[in-house]
């Protein structure tokens, strides 16, 4: 008795299939270092002076996609808020805590209308809003500004409580 | 006998709402450039895979080994998106996957039945080429809609025109208009 002959087409399809998939894991890999070291420049960039030289992490928890964090300067969040019609995007930098020392936008895609009101939404949370700036809409938003500072405070503190153990 | 040019325009309807997805989330030139790029990609390859791998493989295994090249493909083009423009890559990844699971795509996986198919199987790219650029002037036309210009960067200041067009219903407003100008069109190539 004599088991399926061995398809030596079908091996070879298998194994070009497993080495194509590993050259792609590899080159995501690179582009992940390349983007990591891209996202560094740019959260530096538009935080301005002092030079912060930061490492990057990709954490795409809710509405953070990463956080770029200085030795000295601390930790700062890209956040994007994501809603039908575009997406804002927004650079926070927190202090140890998490709380929210300040943010810088980064604009909006063309055609998404919330973004002036989730500009001012943040800027207020940051403290720098003016008087009675208030939208009908604002309720509706506020959930996604809070929902983002809380999740830049656990993620802060986490890293803060972990970088004390060590 | 069934009516040739109704299975043809059936059929061409069948695929443009296995596209559907793509077409809602492409609301802007730019992520339309990234969807439609990956599409062709992505559809290419499933195409020339069920051409390439030998016909003794079986139909399923055909299927398989198409599938898994087209994911590789999209892989590829989201690894050299995010070399590119990480940011972009931020936004659009989870779009950028999808594009390997639409009918179209399921379609070209497929190994052409008999050796006239097979022939003819280069058409697939063409079929595939259309498809991705209806996903780019999707994008071109919900943006200039919706935003009265069209801009690679983003605004702190968006300009806002029509915003629904942006979002998920502007793009069924845009199929439907599409579908009913089609139906005057061929109504009319009908009557002559």
């Amino acid at each position: 008795m004599s088991g399926p002959a061995f398809d030596r087409n079908l091996a070879t399809g298998i194994v070009l299939v497993l080495l194509c998939t590993t050259a792609a894991g590899l080159g995501s890999r690179y582009a992940a270092a390349q983007a990591a070291a891209y996202l560094a420049q740019q959260s530096d960039q538009y935080l301005a002076a002092p030079a912060r030289h930061s490492v990057w992490n990709t954490l795409r928890t809710g509405q953070v996609i990463g956080r770029a964090v200085s030795a000295k300067q601390g930790a700062a969040y890209l956040i994007s808020i994501r809603r039908q019609g575009g997406e804002y995007r927004a650079i926070a930098r927190s202090d140890a805590d998490g709380a929210l020392l300040s943010l810088v936008s980064l604009g909006a895609n063309a055609g998404f209308s919330y973004a002036p009101r989730l500009d001012a939404l943040f800027a207020r949370a940051a403290g720098v809003a003016k008087h009675g700036d208030d939208s009908p809409i604002d309720p509706a938003l506020k959930p996604m500004i809070v929902d983002a500072l809380e999740t830049i405070t656990t993620l802060e503190r986490a890293r803060t409580e972990s970088a004390n153990a060590q | 006998m069934p009516n040739d040019d109704r299975t043809v325009t059936t059929r061409a309807w069948a695929a443009f709402v296995g596209l559907t997805p793509l077409l809602v989330f492409s609301n802007g030139l730019l992520i339309g450039l990234v969807l439609g790029m990956t599409f062709l990609v992505v559809h290419s390859t499933a195409s020339a895979v069920a051409l390439l791998v030998p016909v003794s493989f079986g139909r399923r295994r055909i299927f398989v080994f198409s599938m898994a090249g087209a994911m590789i493909a999209a892989s590829v083009c989201a690894t050299l998106i995010r070399i590119i423009d990480p940011l972009l890559f931020e936004s659009a990844f989870t779009r950028i996957f999808l594009t390997a699971y639409t009918v179209p795509v399921f379609n070209a996986a497929v190994v052409p039945a008999s050796m006239a198919d097979r022939e003819r199987a280069w058409e697939n790219m063409a079929r595939g080429l259309g498809y991705g650029l209806a996903i780019v002037l999707v994008g071109l036309v919900r943006e200039l809609m919706a935003s009265g210009g069209v801009t690679m960067v983003q605004a702190i200041n968006p300009s806002v025109l029509l915003p629904i067009m942006a979002q998920p219903a502007g793009a069924m407003v845009l199929l439907g208009l599409v579908a009913a100008g089609f139906r005057v069109a061929t109504a009319r190539s009908v009557n002559r």
